[in-house]
């Protein structure tokens, strides 16, 4: 009885102690999305200040999208000393699964003034059959 | 200890005896239509000093920058790129509307040289500072 409760003392100092302990990790970030379905097309806007193309990937795999994008933490010029900071820099990932099958043919993805756009044709569907029950 | 006192959207002031807000403000950001603040980031240099603000989906000609009596002012407002077909949102994450951020310098500044620029959804503020605030070397007659 007493081993049982000194093993769940233990058990929960470790785990305070996991929580404490650690050094903090930096809060996971990810950018803003908002999707707009157009019936025939799905369109996302992500909001990514201060990328350049080349900082965001798009993949799309079956029905899952996943968007990767890194912004490097701007260098400070000699003699520059942050005051305040609120911005924030480093890698995201956010992925979604799509309702619908994408025409990847016709896939666009357009950055402009901070702002991706990525326009998802969605794939003809397939067509009803009618299957017919054969008498044995 | 830095010359900048951040001005703090939205933080009451009751409670900080003495602390009349500066007549610039005399909106709260409870009060004012703010429906978003934008990230902004402060640097400083012996020169002057540099603020920028993540302003993604903002057009540069609905940015409006002024610099009175030590402070700056950025308003400004995001336009929904779409006409307002609310019907075909699946997600809505990202903020639109009007903004407002200011920041009170200490330092003197040369509000004649003050500039701007907005790149890739990043604004930039240069804000150099007056020519009796930047350090200055004295040469020793001898």
């Amino acid at each position: 009885m007493f081993d049982l409760h000194r093993a769940r003392i233990d058990n929960l100092a470790r785990t305070l102690g996991e929580l404490f302990d650690e050094t903090p990790r930096p809060e996971p970030w990810a950018p803003a999305v908002d999707v707009i379905d157009h019936g025939d097309n799905l369109v996302l806007s992500i909001d990514l200040p201060g990328y350049r193309r080349e900082d965001v990937v798009i993949e799309i795999d079956g029905r899952q999208l996943l968007l990767r994008g890194e912004r490097p933490e701007p260098e400070l010029a000699d003699g520059e000393t942050p005051v305040h900071r609120e911005r924030r820099f480093g890698r995201f990932e956010r992925s979604f699964t799509l309702g619908f099958g994408v025409d990847r043919e016709r896939i666009a993805a357009e950055l402009t003034n901070g702002v991706l756009t990525v326009q998802l044709p969605k794939a003809e569907p397939a067509k009803p059959r009618r299957i017919e029950v054969r008498a044995a | 200890m830095s010359a900048v006192t951040r001005y703090r959207p939205g933080l009451p002031t009751l409670g900080q005896p003495g602390s009349v807000p500066h007549p610039l403000f005399r909106l709260s950001d409870a009060m004012r239509n703010t429906s978003w603040l934008p990230a902004l980031d402060l640097v400083e240099s012996a020169d002057g000093f540099r603020v920028t603000l993540d302003v993604p989906g903002v057009r540069s000609e609905d940015i409006e920058v002024t610099f009175e009596a030590g402070n700056l002012v950025i308003r400004g407002e995001k336009r929904a790129e779409q006409a307002s077909e609310d019907r075909g949102y699946r997600l809505i994450e990202r903020t639109r509307g009007a903004f407002e951020r200011a920041v009170r310098i200490g330092t003197p500044v040369d509000a004649e040289s003050v500039s701007a620029e907005c790149r890739d959804g990043v604004l930039t503020v240069w804000l150099p500072k007056a020519a009796e605030a930047r350090p200055r070397q004295i040469a020793i007659a001898s």
